[in-house]
C-alpha cells in the first residue's frame, strides 16, 4: 500500500516517514508542497492522472501558497482520485480548521506532535477503507459488465423474437401443407416419402427457432431436461478457442452419464468459468481433461459444502496440469471476491458464481488440488427422470374433428389466412375471413345468418391487435369464443386476461392441433350457458 | 530539563531515542542545524514572520527524544509574535549549544 506524505517542514516529513517506515510501510513518498503533490498525482493539465500512486495521503494543514485544505479539496475534486482517503495533520491550535478539512473531504485528522501509535492506527484504518472501496468498485464493474451483457442479450433477443415470429408463420404453412398433402396420399405413393422429408425438415426448423427464442430469453433460469454429454460436447467446441493453443483439450464422455434437469445456459457458464480458471493456472500451457460420468454418491467429501443428498449423480470434471493450490487457498476459493490473481486481474467472482449456480440446481461442486500437481474440479448434478417429451409422434392419421359452426379468421398474412381457412372449411366449418381488425369488425356487423361462434385471430397485427379485436367483438357477440395465435409465446406477449372464453395457440401449429383446439373451444361451456 | 540546565552544562547532552528510529535521528539533527542557520539569518534581518513560522514548525515535531527543540520552537514562536528580539537571541544561543553537544543513545 502506498502512502503519500505532504508537509512543507523537512523534519515533519522525515519523522512521519520514519514512524510509518518503522511500522512496516515501505512504499512512502514525501512531498514538500501542494504543487509538488499535484505534479506527482498527474493533476496538472497535460498530465495523466495517477490514482495508483497513493492509497492514503497525509497532508499538513499549514502550508504556504496552497494550503493543505485547498490541496485536499482539489484532490477530492478529481474523479479518479476522490476515493483516496486523506488524513489532515494539524497543529494543536489549528483545530478551528477541522470543519473546513472535513468539508474539503478529509476522512480523519491527527494533531502535531504526531503520536506514533495513533498515526499507525489511523493510517491502518484509512488503508482498510481504501481496500474496501477498491473491491466494491471492482464488483460494480463486474455487475455493470454483466448488466451490459444481459442488455445486449435482451436486444438480440428482441431481434431474434421478431425474426422467429416471421419464420413461424412460414413454418406453419410448410408444416400445414405437408400434412394436408400427406393425408391425400397413400403411403406407397412416390410423393409420400418426399412430403414426409419436407415435413421433417420443417419440424426441425421449428425446433431451431424454438431454441433461438429460448436462448435469447436468458434472464431467468429455465430448468430443462438435458443430456449432459451433449451439453458438454457442444460447449467444448467453444472452449477450444477460449483456452488457446498452448493448452491441449482432451474430452472423454461416458455413455452412462445420462440426463440432468438444469438450465443449459447456466451449466455452460459453469463449464466455461472452470475452463478459464484452468487455462489461467497454466500460463505456459498444459493439458485440460474434461470428463463426464455417472456416480453413485454415498457420502460427500468432507470439505464439499453441499446440502445435496446422497444418491445418483451425473457429473463433469475438469482436470488441469497447472500450479495447483494449497489447502488454505482451497478453503477460500468459492468466497466472493477471493482471488489469487494479481491486483486488477481477477474479480474473484467466477467460482462464487459457479458455486451458486450449482447449488441452485441442487448439485455439488468439489475441488481436489495439490501444489505443483494441478487441480480437479468436479461438478455433480442430480440425475433426472426421462420426462415424456411432447409427442413428436409422426402425424397420426386419425380423423381430425369436424364441425359446422361459424368461425371468423383474422390474419394479416394472406397465405396463412388461406391455409387456416381451408383447413377449417375442410372440416365443415363456415369460415369468414378478414385481414385485419377493422375488416373483421366490419364483416362481423354484416353477418347475415346467425352469429359468429369463434374468433380465430393473430395477436400481432398492425393498428388493432388481436386482443383489442376480441374485446370489441365481444360487446356485440357476448358468447363469442376466442383463440389467439402468435409466433411469440404467451409469456412474451403478456396477454391481458380475456377470461375462460379465450385460449392461445402458438405457431407453428399443425392442422390437427388447430382442429383439436377449435373443436375443444367450441365444445366448452361458459358460466353463462 | 529546563533551559537553565543547558546553559549551565553545555558540555554534553544525552538524548534517548527508540532503537527503531535510529535511522532518522542523525538526519533530524542535521535538519535542525539547517533550521538554525535560517533562524540566524531571519534574526539578523529582523524577519519576525520567518522566525514565527520556523518556530511554529519546530514545536510540532520531535517528541521521540528531541522535546528540547520543540520547546525552543514554542519559545521562538512566542518571541516572534511579541517581537522580542533579545529573547529570540537567547533561544538561538541555547539551540546552538544543544546542537553542538547533543549525543543520541538508542535504547
Amino acid at each position: 500500500m502506498r502512502i503519500l506524505i505532504v508537509d512543507d517542514s523537512t523534519n515533519s516529513r522525515l519523522v512521519l516517514g520514519g514512524y510509518l517506515s518503522a511500522a512496516g510501510y515501505e512504499d512512502l513518498t514525501l512531498k514538500a508542497s501542494a504543487a509538488e503533490t499535484f505534479e506527482y498525482l498527474g493533476m496538472n493539465p497535460g498530465q495523466e492522472v495517477r490514482p495508483d500512486r497513493a492509497d492514503a495521503i497525509l497532508i499538513d494543514v499549514m502550508m504556504p501558497e496552497i494550503s493543505g485544505i485547498q490541496a485536499c479539496q482539489r484532490i477530492k475534486d478529481a474523479p479518479s482520485l476522490k476515493d483516496i482517503p486523506i488524513i489532515m495533520v494539524t497543529g494543536h491550535d489549528e483545530e478551528k480548521f477541522l470543519q473546513d478539512a472535513f468539508a474539503a473531504g478529509a476522512i480523519d485528522y491527527i494533531t502535531k506532535p504526531v503520536n506514533r501509535v495513533e498515526l499507525e492506527a489511523r493510517i491502518s484504518s484509512a488503508l482498510a477503507l481504501k481496500q474496501e472501496t477498491d473491491l466494491r468498485k471492482l464488483a460494480y464493474q463486474e455487475l455493470e459488465n454483466q448488466l451490459l451483457q444481459s442488455q445486449k442479450m435482451a436486444s438480440i433477443g428482441r431481434l431474434v423474437g421478431g425474426v422467429a415470429h416471421d419464420f413461424n408463420n412460414v413454418l406453419t404453412l410448410m408444416m400445414g401443407y405437408s400434412q394436408l398433402g400427406l393425408r391425400e396420399l397413400a403411403a406407397e405413393h412416390s410423393l409420400y416419402e418426399k412430403l414426409q422429408q419436407l415435413l421433417k425438415a420443417s419440424e426441425h426448423a421449428a425446433s431451431l427457432t424454438g431454441q433461438l427464442l429460448a436462448l435469447s430469453r436468458r434472464q431467468s433460469a429455465e430448468p430443462k431436461i438435458i443430456n449432459l454429454n451433449d451439453l458438454v460436447a457442444d460447449t467444448c467446441q467453444m472452449l477450444g478457442r477460449l483456452i488457446g493453443e498452448d493448452v491441449e483439450l482432451i474430452v472423454a464422455l461416458s455413455e452412462r452419464t445420462g440426463l440432468v434437469k438444469a438450465d443449459p445456459t447456466q451449466l455452460e457458464q459453469v463449464l466455461m468459468n472452470l475452463a478459464i480458471n484452468a487455462r489461467d493456472a497454466m500460463p505456459v500451457g498444459g493439458q485440460l481433461n474434461i470428463e463426464t460420468g455417472s456416480v453413485v454418491v454415498e457420502d460427500w467429501h468432507r470439505n464439499s459444502q453441499t446440502e445435496a443428498p446422497p444418491g445418483e449423480y451425473a457429473m463433469f470434471a475438469l482436470t488441469d496440469t497447472g500450479s495447483g493450490m494449497s489447502a488454505e487457498v482451497q478453503a477460500r476459493i468459492f468466497e466472493p471476491f477471493f482471488t489469487t490473481k494479481e491486483e486488477g486481474k481477477g474479480t474473484g467472482l467466477g467460482l462464487a458464481t459457479c458455486f451458486s449456480i450449482v447449488k441452485e440446481n441442487g448439485g455439488c461442486l468439489e475441488v481436489d488440488s495439490h501444489p505443483g500437481q494441478g487441480s480437479t474440479f468436479k461438478v455433480y448434478f442430480p440425475k433426472a427422470q426421462e420426462e415424456k417429451m411432447e409427442a413428436e409422434s409422426p402425424e397420426d392419421r386419425r380423423e381430425m374433428p369436424r364441425g359446422s359452426e361459424t368461425i371468423l379468421v383474422t390474419e394479416d398474412e394472406s397465405a396463412l389466412r388461406k391455409l387456416i381457412s381451408s383447413i377449417l372449411q375442410d372440416q365443415g366449418y363456415r369460415v369468414i375471413q378478414a385481414k385485419n381488425g377493422d375488416e373483421a369488425l366490419q364483416v362481423a356487423r354484416n353477418v347475415s345468418e346467425g352469429t359468429i361462434d369463434l374468433l380465430l385471430t393473430d395477436v400481432v397485427m398492425p393498428r388493432m391487435n388481436g386482443t383489442e379485436l376480441a374485446y370489441q367483438l365481444k360487446t356485440v357477440h357476448p358468447d363469442l369464443k376466442v383463440i389467439l395465435t402468435s409466433g411469440y409465446t404467451d409469456q412474451d406477449l403478456a396477454l391481458p386476461d380475456l377470461g375462460a372464453e379465450a385460449e392461445f395457440i402458438q405457431k407453428p401449429f399443425t392442422p390437427a392441433a388447430l382442429a383439436d383446439q377449435v373443436r375443444a373451444m367450441l365444445d366448452s361451456y361458459t358460466a353463462a350457458q | 530539563m529546563t533551559q537553565e540546565s543547558y546553559r549551565s552544562y553545555p558540555d554534553k547532552v544525552i538524548v534517548r531515542v527508540e532503537p527503531d528510529l535510529r535511522e532518522i535521528a542523525p538526519e533530524f539533527l542535521s535538519n535542525a542545524r539547517d533550521d538554525l542557520r535560517s533562524l540566524r539569518a531571519a534574526l539578523n534581518s529582523r524577519d519576525f514572520e520567518t522566525l514565527r513560522l520556523l518556530g511554529h514548525s519546530m514545536k510540532g515535531v520531535g517528541d521521540f527524544g528531541f522535546e528540547y527543540l520543540m520547546e525552543i520552537g514554542r519559545g521562538l514562536e512566542r518571541a516572534a509574535q511579541t517581537r522580542n528580539l533579545p529573547e529570540a537571541e537567547n533561544l538561538l544561543h541555547d539551540m546552538s549549544s544543544y546542537l553542538a553537544n547533543v549525543e543520541v543513545v538508542f535504547e
